[in-house]
């Protein structure tokens, strides 16, 4: 799960994703799926009353039509989307779902995932710490540009004021509610590891891992983690 | 009937008796073709007599029907005219003019009018406001004719003594009206002095009137207290006529209900949660997510009510969204308009299937996963009449309670006025441990209290159907889950608090609005008038005697 593909301008994450997929190939008994989430800035791949569909003929390769994403609470606002990610989990039946993006997909993917496939095995990759921090995930305050130590409903309030600390308390609980459905969680450094850990996640859950490297290397680590007993 | 039928055997009824003041024939006969027709055939001798025959009770006009006409702004003096005195009153040799001027007159075609205006009448006080429009009247005398302050007719009399020179008032006539151009407004004094007027009448929609009469509870300018005073005007005949107006549109609100069910439709529920939405659409996905998953939720439906039809399909989204995520039964009823708290969550009742109901408000969330779990213990295990309707302490998020029961108290407010001191008794709710640390025991503990918060109630479904459900003549929402609860002890069924724990996230939110303030102030007098006295014999205070909250020996069911 890409938020977005390298062919298209992605970023790091989808730049992981696909370096992975590329790498899970190559390797004999897995058969990746790569599905990239891409939204309006690419109308004409949009295939009308389509919201999942191939991308440019490449195999196991499929793009994600997002669109109305919810900026504060990054939720998926389109059924249909929502209903054709559903369908798609259960003709593909993988075993392991790994979501490099919760915010292009919608972060009830998650808990709609588990409930699809009760036993395959969630991973997310944080890039950052989107999750934890409505200012963009980026930990710094808005109000004087320091670094935040430390969310809570009446500092997130303070840093963004049209939202009443109830309203963080919330957002809280409920990227709690879905990060729940997910068995492992990867971080790339020690830092946001230490920011989940405080956040709620379970320490043992989190695995500081980079996203670089050539593919085999990456298909090797972390297809150990994708096997690692729960 | 046709113009041209013949005519039948006199009928004796009021419409059939009143000649309108403002009837004018060659309009009648202008607006009327077919009858314009039928004089000049002879069939009768004129268009006033089809009208007094026929055409009142046909509903006929007489006066063009309204376009909305655009009043001008600020207040309009309009010519003062003396007119015979109505039958029985002589009028005084000294009876002299009185300033005055009538500035606002609206009528809904449901049959509400308001008026607005004031007259120099500290020497002889006016007695009597009667409103005539096209095959109507309704005539608004002593507590129905509010008195409100007007500091600047005061400027302008330059009078010594305080003196209510304005008036206000509400009427809801409970039938509908036609709505005219203008009316004929009839200002009577108790000399007798009579004044008749001619006035501009705006025709406005019922929710408007509402919003309109509601905002002037708390923006007309009274001599001391708004919330006392208002209430105190409320007392004289408005108070029910703004409830009978504002029932009147819960009821066009309620009717035809839009119902859209997803998700897993078998078996019974082991509870209906239903959830009143206040305008915050994403509490729906919100709620359902933090609810879901924990254990005993697997046998738990969502009845949502929407009191906002322009969210309507934002809700079909993200309820088809939530239920396709966490496999939830949801049902979502959605009203025309804000029907209020009492009147959506008996709607939806109507919808929900389990035999255990749960009224919950959209920002109540567990605090503890496994509540439902909990509930359904409480529910299975304990005696009958603990668990017919009961709460839970509910607690804000920043860790204290919210929430314990609630309880109540009597507070007396005197009025200073025009003639004297008017006293008044209200009835204030209060919530047991509110801001209290989140575990104080005395308000955690299960015990009998007099009253729990609509936020969360939980009750059998045949004691909600033998209440009848909530109230609805509180006007959009406040003091129903105390009036429900009171009408539970007057029926014998003791509510209950029993500990399982709920955050609630009530927090400041938006400025309300003055229509809003309005209802507080009706809801409140509706309240007091309807409870005092009940409260006072044996609920008074956190620690009522009555023989209803004595706390009973713990037991089990089983």
């Amino acid at each position: 799960m890409a938020p977005g593909h390298p062919d298209l301008g992605g970023g790091e994450g989808a730049q992981a994703a696909a370096t992975l997929f590329e790498g899970l190939r190559e390797t004999g008994g897995v058969h990746p799926v790569l599905l990239s989430s891409i939204g309006r800035s690419w109308p004409a791949l949009f295939k009308p009353g389509a919201h999942i569909t191939a991308f440019d003929a490449r195999p196991h390769q499929y793009l994600f039509l997002s669109h109305d994403i919810d900026p504060l609470w990054h939720r998926n606002r389109e059924p249909l989307l929502v209903e054709a990610y559903a369908e798609f989990l259960r003709l593909t039946a993988p075993g392991v779902v790994h979501f490099f993006d919760f915010a292009t997909f919608g972060i009830e993917l998650l808990s709609l995932t588990r409930r699809i496939l009760p036993s395959c095995r969630i991973v997310v990759s944080f890039q950052d710490a989107l999750a934890i921090c409505a200012a963009d995930g980026s930990l710094v305050r808005r109000v004087d540009g320091t670094a935040c130590n430390g969310a809570s409903p009446v500092r997130c309030h303070h840093c963004i004021p049209e939202r009443t600390p109830e309203d963080m308390f919330l957002r809280a609980r409920w990227m709690m509610a879905h990060l729940a459905a997910a068995d492992v969680f990867i971080v790339p450094s020690a830092v946001l590891r230490g920011e989940y850990g405080r956040f709620g996640l379970p320490a043992e859950r989190l695995v500081q891992l980079g996203t670089a490297g050539p593919p085999e290397a990456m298909a090797s680590t972390y297809l150990a983690l994708y096997r690692a007993p729960a | 009937m046709n113009a041209h039928e013949q005519d039948p055997p006199a009928v004796s009824s009021p419409a059939s008796s009143l000649r309108p003041p403002d009837f004018d024939d060659a309009l009648y006969l202008m607006l009327n073709q077919d009858v314009a027709g039928a004089v000049a055939a002879g069939a009768y001798a004129s268009g006033e007599a089809h009208y007094l025959a026929h055409g009142a009770r046909e509903g006929r006009r007489y006066l063009p029907p309204l376009d909305e006409p655009v009043l001008p702004q600020g207040p309009v003096v309009l010519s003062l005219a003396l007119v015979p005195a109505a039958p029985g009153f002589t009028p005084a040799p000294a009876a002299r003019l009185m300033a005055h001027a009538v500035e606002a007159l609206r009528v809904s075609a449901g049959g509400g009018v308001f008026v607005s205006g004031w007259i120099d009448d500290a020497a002889d006080p006016l007695l009597e406001l009667r409103i005539e429009g096209e095959g109507w009247s309704t005539s608004l005398a002593g507590g129905m004719l509010a008195r409100v302050r007007r500091r600047d007719v005061e400027a302008v009399v330059s009078t010594s003594e305080p003196h209510g020179f304005g008036f206000w008032s509400f009427a809801e006539l409970g039938h509908p009206i036609l709505r005219s151009r203008r009316c004929r407004v009839h200002l009577r004094t108790a000399r007798g002095v009579g004044v008749a007027l001619d006035v501009e009448c705006r025709g406005i929609g019922d929710i408007e009137l509402r919003s309109l009469v509601l905002a002037g509870l708390v923006e007309n300018d009274w001599f001391d207290s708004a919330w006392t005073a208002a209430g105190i005007g409320l007392d004289g005949g408005t108070g029910d006529q703004i409830v009978a107006l504002n029932r009147r549109i819960t009821a066009g609100a309620v009717a035809d209900p839009v119902v859209q069910h997803f998700g897993p439709a078998g078996g019974t529920p082991t509870a209906s949660i239903i959830v009143c939405l206040y305008g915050r659409p994403e509490y729906l996905p919100l709620q359902c997510a933090l609810f879901a998953g924990g254990a005993g939720m697997e046998g738990c439906e969502f009845v949502y009510v929407s009191n906002s039809p322009d969210l309507a399909d934002r809700l079909l989204r993200d309820a088809r969204i939530a239920s396709l995520v966490h496999g939830t039964r949801i049902t979502l009823v959605l009203l025309s308009g804000n029907a209020g708290f009492a009147a959506a969550n008996n709607v939806a009742m109507r919808y929900a299937r389990s035999e255990r109901i749960i009224i919950c408000n959209p920002d109540v969330i567990p605090l503890q996963p496994d509540w439902a779990q909990r509930h359904a213990e409480l529910v299975a295990t304990l005696p009958a009449e603990r668990t017919a309707l009961f709460g839970l302490p509910l607690f804000y998020e920043t860790g204290a309670l919210m929430h314990g029961g609630m309880y109540f108290e009597i507070d007396a407010s005197v009025l200073t006025q025009p003639g004297g001191l008017a006293a008044r008794e209200t009835v204030r709710v209060q919530h047991y441990g509110k801001g209290a640390p989140p575990d104080t025991a005395d308000y955690l503990r299960a015990r009998p209290v007099p009253a729990v918060t609509g936020a969360f109630i939980s009750c059998r479904r045949d004691v909600y159907e033998r209440l009848g459900g909530f109230n609805e003549d509180y006007v959009f929402g406040h003091y129903e889950d105390a009036d429900f609860c009171l009408r539970a002890i007057g029926l014998g069924i003791t509510p209950w608090l029993h500990d399982v724990r709920m955050y609630h996230l009530e927090g400041q939110g938006s400025a309300r609005h003055a229509a809003q303030q309005g209802a507080m102030i009706v809801n409140r007098w509706l309240f007091a008038r309807t409870w005092a006295a009940r409260v006072r014999d044996g609920l008074l205070g956190p620690e009522p005697s009555h023989k209803m909250m004595r706390t009973p020996a713990p037991r089990r069911r089983r």
